[in-house]
């Protein structure tokens, strides 16, 4: 085999043309500042949450996770040396793609409609009858009052082969992922390294975008709402692999992201389900796998998708890109059919060759594989995950004979192909004082194998009435190019931990246009975003976000006391306040029995790590963190940029368990982020209804927390001192307060207790948390057609504390009777609210009679 | 000639309200060179906001209806009228089948025809009227490439169930080296017939065939799907029936299994002169003829299944369903 083609390299230190201009900047930077801008972006990446869920089993890639769990995510890794295309090759690469996208939607079209390929034998029955991606529910009748539904976004990975030219590897037309990375990887490499950006004239990748605005509008059925019609991203989901990118995408194109179950069917339309009413959906942006469509017509027991879908796409109601069963396209038994196809449906040659595959349902391909078996790669054609395929030189004997049995009992499953020796980029070493074996590299440098995802996007004009017989595409001035993670290993995957790097496209010489040009001049894109444009969903993702952060708030300030007292170990506090305060913690986190436990008290420190440092202790500190991150990761797309990093970097700090000091210091850290976070919420979520459910979860969880604590201090068997009443009042941000209002009397129970439950001018006061409920729940949706029962509960509440008589509660049980009708009071009000907007939505379910 | 009137009720009633339904039935029976559908309906309460009739693609008559306000009781009632007459090509007498069995190809010279790819250098098959994608559950000649369409694996017979031990040793010991394909389908008909039981409290929808073969017992349906497992294994084309069985049995006949209820069976292509499906029913070991009357063909259950939907609500449900499939004259009137 001939030596791999090298991207920068064209012999031993003699980089190409068109990577001159980066080589001297790359050798000017030097190497430690290269590695000083890898971890910039490593951090950047970090700080912006771009991950990749890396699937723990074979659960799949539905990403049916419907629990709060957190899924496995691992952190985009993005290596700072980008690849360099030259425009002139860039061309060439161009036409062969977008003439391979045009021939793709006509045979998506086909073997949906006249299925004239079969019928010719230009594409084997077998290799589409047996693959369970070809939807029956949308063969013949995928012709919609407005034409057949066309092929818009396609994704084709590229492999340069030892002689230079590219070939294509594999194409994704379900739901392709990868567009959203290249752009984040751009932005990020732009600010890692913006002079070298800035002057290697790289082609911009906004144009794509823009073009995918343009033509998903286009593809809104009825005209007349064309001009601003409502698009949605349909994602599985937070656990799904590429979920960053599903909401980063919603967010930078300005669409709504939406799981199934926030749409519905209706008079054979779909509609946004919001918490004030339904909204026509126009066109559907999917990121969900085929089969989990529609659960009526497809896979009945999945709860994914939208029942009756498939209906309203049938009826024209809605556009869907891709459209359903695009998923066959993904079958790598096409390709050796492709070159027949082409002539046929286009009359042209195909310009860019596949890498050579063999059908195994053909009797001559199958003879050729089975008589090869060790030398090719075997892929089934539907795989499970993206990424698997059979390296039978590597298998075992036992192995290659299994292997062999499986094609011959199901030889229309499965492909050979050709393994090519992928072209390689230079790549910046962990090693970095290693010179590469070759010597063709610079020290600090080393040679992977990669490969380069391109994506291609049919333009459509908001003027066409009819589907075009044939459409015209466009490819992404760049794409999405990863290497190979381990030297050896040539198989690039990010499911196996690829690492990913910038696509330039550059001029050759200063003689040409710069790339930008070319671009056709638009006007500014508006983005509008409907206000009532809430889905349950995400008000109810909200409304947790805020009660877990609340949560965690409250559950930061009493270990902060508790901490100090436990540190400082003062003769002076030898009175009951850590153990009163130990015992409020358990009541507050309900983590019995806890503290109650006369020996946890007497050596708190393992029950007080627990609380703060496992993941899985319900109720404790990490937990509420968590869980407030996993709301959070639902509704990212409606969050700022500054709002994400915080809430994003917050657990950081307690993923080791430290000593206690450290521990109080790290509390103290999360305290101000917690407050941080909830001033960039203020600040930049626009105040409509989803903010008035994030901020209704932080009052409800902001007044039950200091009601527990009240009651765990009030509680009859406790007299509390001075000492514990300071404490409370330091603990709620109120001791200033105090101070100020009674100077330098001694802490009494009445004032301490009006400023911490009455005082409805204080941010901290039960009675400021209800009186702000009070208003919330008054604007809630549908509160204009007179009190709603939420708008009562609160009037009642606010009632019960504003005929409180300071001086009748320090007897007796009447601070107790109080502070428990409160905690029933809101806890009633949050599960009104939760029946009335969040969970409205029940789960579909299948049945079935013969 | 045999006339039926045949009425299928299927009643639902919810201890909940549900809040939206989407519902997708295959209930009308299609029309084909054995028997002609005069009349059929739908009668749906409460009357659905939303109702769309339309052909799937394997030519089958297919319902989608959904009703968008709260109810705790549906009732889909549908009925036709269907005239049954099946063709001379299906062996009836013992000598047709006796003949059948002889004169029918060989059962792997069918498996390796239809695996076969047309030549996309000959202009022969372009013109045809039927091939991909025809309406094949009407027309009874269909293109080789085409059948491949009931050769593989399907939702409710997977790749596991074909390659169950239990399908193994059937197909070993039915289809031996050069046997007819007819002579061959007629003894798995008979295999399954006597070596399970019909037991109608056994199984369910979606029970594996797995069960069904260890327990040796099933319904209808496990019986088509055995059927097809058996045939698929051997690589041949064979699609699932579902449709009715007559109630009550001219006199002196037994009454069958599988009537009062829907039923199902198995559908197996025969190529050659006399080129068309022929149906077994392998509940009570027969060769379909005019006591049957088929709704639609698929692959397999899924494809046809006679109601299904996706319910919002509801709580616990209760179904029940009735089935009448009478003999009528010309007048309508049911036959004693």
């Amino acid at each position: 085999m001939n030596a791999a083609f090298d991207e920068m390299y064209q012999s031993p230190g003699k980089p190409r043309p068109h990577w001159e201009f980066l080589s001297r900047s790359l050798e000017g930077l030097g190497l430690q500042k290269l590695n000083a801008r890898r971890q910039d972006a490593a951090r950047l990446l970090r700080q912006n949450g771009v991950t990749y869920n890396v699937y723990a089993d074979d659960d799949g890639p539905d990403g049916s996770d419907r629990s709060r769990d957190r899924p496995p995510e691992h952190p985009w890794k993005l290596d700072p040396i980008p690849l360099v295309i030259e425009s002139g090759e860039w061309l060439r690469i161009e036409s062969a793609l977008t003439q391979r996208a045009r021939l793709l939607d006509l045979i998506l079209r086909d073997l949906y409609g006249a299925g004239e390929l079969i019928r010719r034998g230009l594409i084997p029955a077998g290799a589409i009858y047996s693959h369970p991606g070809f939807l029956r529910s949308c063969a013949r009748s995928h012709v919609t009052p407005q034409g057949p539904n066309p092929l818009i976004t396609v994704a084709s990975d590229l492999v340069r082969q030892t002689n230079g030219s590219f070939m294509v590897v594999a194409d994704r037309a379900q739901a392709p992922s990868g567009a959203g990375y290249a752009l984040e990887n751009r932005i990020v490499l732009a600010r890692t390294l913006p002079d070298l950006y800035r002057d290697a004239r790289v082609s911009r990748l906004a144009v794509y975008f823009r073009t995918l605005r343009e033509t998903l509008a286009a593809l809104a059925p009825r005209p007349e709402r064309r001009e601003d019609p409502r698009i949605v991203v349909l994602t599985p989901g937070p656990g799904n692999e590429t979920f960053f990118e599903h909401a980063f995408l919603a967010s930078y194109l300005g669409y709504t992201l939406v799981e199934g179950s926030d749409l519905t069917v209706r008079q054979g339309r779909v509609w946004i389900q919001t918490i004030e009413q339904l909204e026509p959906v126009d066109v559907i942006l999917r990121r969900l796998d085929d089969i989990f469509l529609d659960p009526l017509e497809l896979k009945p027991d999945s709860l994914l998708g939208t029942p009756g879908l498939l209906q309203a796409i049938r009826l024209g109601n809605v556009a869907i890109a891709n459209p359903a069963g695009s998923g066959i396209l993904d079958n790598p038994g096409l390709l050796p059919y492709l070159p027949g196809a082409c002539k046929h449906l286009l009359g042209e040659s195909l310009q860019m060759d596949s890498v050579p595959t063999y059908w195994c349902g053909d009797p001559v391909q199958r003879q050729h594989v089975l008589a090869n078996l060790s030398t090719l790669i075997v892929k089934s054609i539907f795989p499970k995950h993206g990424g698997s395929a059979y390296f039978p030189g590597r298998l075992s004997r036992n192995g290659l004979e299994n292997l062999r049995m499986e094609i011959m009992r199901r030889p229309y499953h499965f492909v050979g192909q050709e393994p090519i020796a992928l072209s390689t980029l230079p790549f910046l070493s962990d090693r970095a004082t290693e010179a590469s074996a070759n010597q063709m590299f610079p020290a600090g440098l080393e040679a992977r194998p990669m490969v380069l995802r391109t994506f291609l996007l049919a333009r459509r004009d908001s003027r066409e009435t009819d589907v075009p017989l044939m459409s015209d595409f466009v490819l992404m001035p760049g794409g999405l190019t990863r290497v190979s993670n381990d030297p050896l290993n040539p198989i690039v995957s990010n499911q196996r931990g690829g690492v990913a790097k910038d696509t330039w496209v550059v001029d050759a010489g200063d003689t040409r246009p710069d790339v930008a040009l070319l671009r056709t001049p638009g006007g500014p894109v508006l983005i509008s975003r409907k206000s009532g444009d809430v889905a349950n969903r995400v008000a109810d993702n909200l409304f947790w976000l805020g009660r877990y952060l609340e949560r965690a708030d409250s559950t930061v300030r009493i270990l902060r006391e508790i901490l100090r007292c436990l540190l400082e170990n003062q003769p002076t506090i030898r009175n009951s306040t850590p153990d009163i305060l130990l015992e409020a913690l358990t009541h507050l986190t309900t983590s019995y029995p806890g503290f109650l436990h006369p020996a946890n008290r007497a050596t708190p420190e393992n029950e007080l790590m627990s609380l703060i440092y496992d993941p899985h202790r319900t109720g404790g500190l990490m937990y509420n963190l968590q869980a407030g991150l996993n709301a959070g990761r639902r509704v990212r797309d409606r969050m700022s940029e500054d709002g994400w990093h915080v809430l994003n970097t917050m657990q950081d700090k307690f993923a080791q368990p430290k000593d206690l000091g450290r521990t109080l210091r790290a509390l103290e850290g999360l305290a101000i982020q917690l407050a941080a976070f909830a001033g960039i919420v203020t600040e930049t979520i626009n105040h409509g209804q989803g903010w008035r459910f994030l901020q209704t979860g932080r009052r409800i969880e902001r007044a039950l927390s200091s009601l527990s604590i009240l009651r765990s201090v009030f509680a009859p068997q406790n007299t509390p001192d001075e000492i514990l009443l300071e404490t409370l009042l330091y603990m709620k941000d109120s001791l200033r307060l105090y101070r100020r209002r009674y100077q330098a009397r001694a802490i009494e129970t009445e004032t301490a207790l009006d400023i911490l439950l009455l005082d409805e001018g204080h941010p901290q006061s039960v009675g400021y948390q209800v009186a702000s409920l009070n208003e919330l729940a008054a604007a809630l949706p549908g509160s204009e057609r007179g009190r709603s029962k939420e708008e009562r509960m609160m009037i009642e509440a606010q009632s019960m504390l504003r005929l409180t008589e300071l001086e009748s509660l320090s007897e007796g049980p009447g601070l107790t009777g109080l502070l428990t009708r409160l905690s029933s009071n809101l806890y009633q009000f949050a599960d009104t609210l939760n029946d009335h907007y969040l969970t409205s939505q029940e789960m579909p379910r299948s049945v079935q009679a013969s | 000639m045999n006339r039926y009137r045949i009425v299928h009720k299927t009643s639902y009633w919810y201890n909940k309200p549900v809040t939206l339904s989407h519902s997708e039935g295959h209930l009308l029976p299609l029309d084909n060179e054995h028997q002609h559908c005069e009349s059929a309906g739908l009668r749906i309460e409460p009357v659905p906001g939303v109702h769309y009739e339309r052909r799937d693609y394997f030519g089958n008559r297919v319902n989608y209806f959904a009703l968008e306000v709260p109810h705790r009781h549906i009732e889909v009632v549908s009925e036709s009228f269907v005239s049954r007459e099946i063709s001379p090509r299906i062996p009836q007498t013992p000598e047709q089948v006796q003949a059948a069995i002889e004169f029918s190809p060989s059962w792997e010279s069918v498996r390796d025809m239809i695996a076969a790819t047309p030549d996309p250098n000959t202009e022969e098959n372009t013109n045809s009227n039927f091939g991909a994608n025809a309406e094949i559950g009407t027309s009874s000649v269909m293109a080789d490439f085409d059948l491949q369409e009931y050769t593989f694996a399907s939702p409710m017979i997977p790749a596991v169930s074909i390659d169950l031990p239990g399908v193994a040793s059937f197909v070993q010991s039915i289809f031996t080296p050069g046997r007819s394909l007819f002579g061959a389908c007629l003894d798995l008909n008979a295999r399954i017939f006597t070596d399970f039981k019909y037991d109608s409290g056994f199984s369910r929808i979606g029970t594996p065939l797995k069960d069904v073969i260890s327990a040796r017992r099933g319904v209808c349906q496990d019986f088509a799907h055995l059927f097809l497992a058996c045939m698929r294994r051997a690589g041949l084309p064979a699609r699932y029936a579902s449709g009715y069985l007559e109630t009550k049995p001219p006199e002196g006949r037994p009454r069958l299994q599988g009537a009062d209820a829907s039923h199902a069976w198995a559908s197996v292509y025969f190529p050659g002169p006399n080129a068309g499906w022929i149906d077994f029913d392998p509940t009570n070991n027969l060769i379909v003829a005019n006591q049957h009357v088929v709704l639609g063909y698929g692959r397999d259950y899924s494809d046809v299944t006679p109601l299904k939907g996706v319910i919002f609500g509801g709580g616990k449900h209760t179904v029940k369903v009735e089935v009448d499939v009478l003999p009528i004259d010309k007048h309508n009137r049911t036959i004693q």
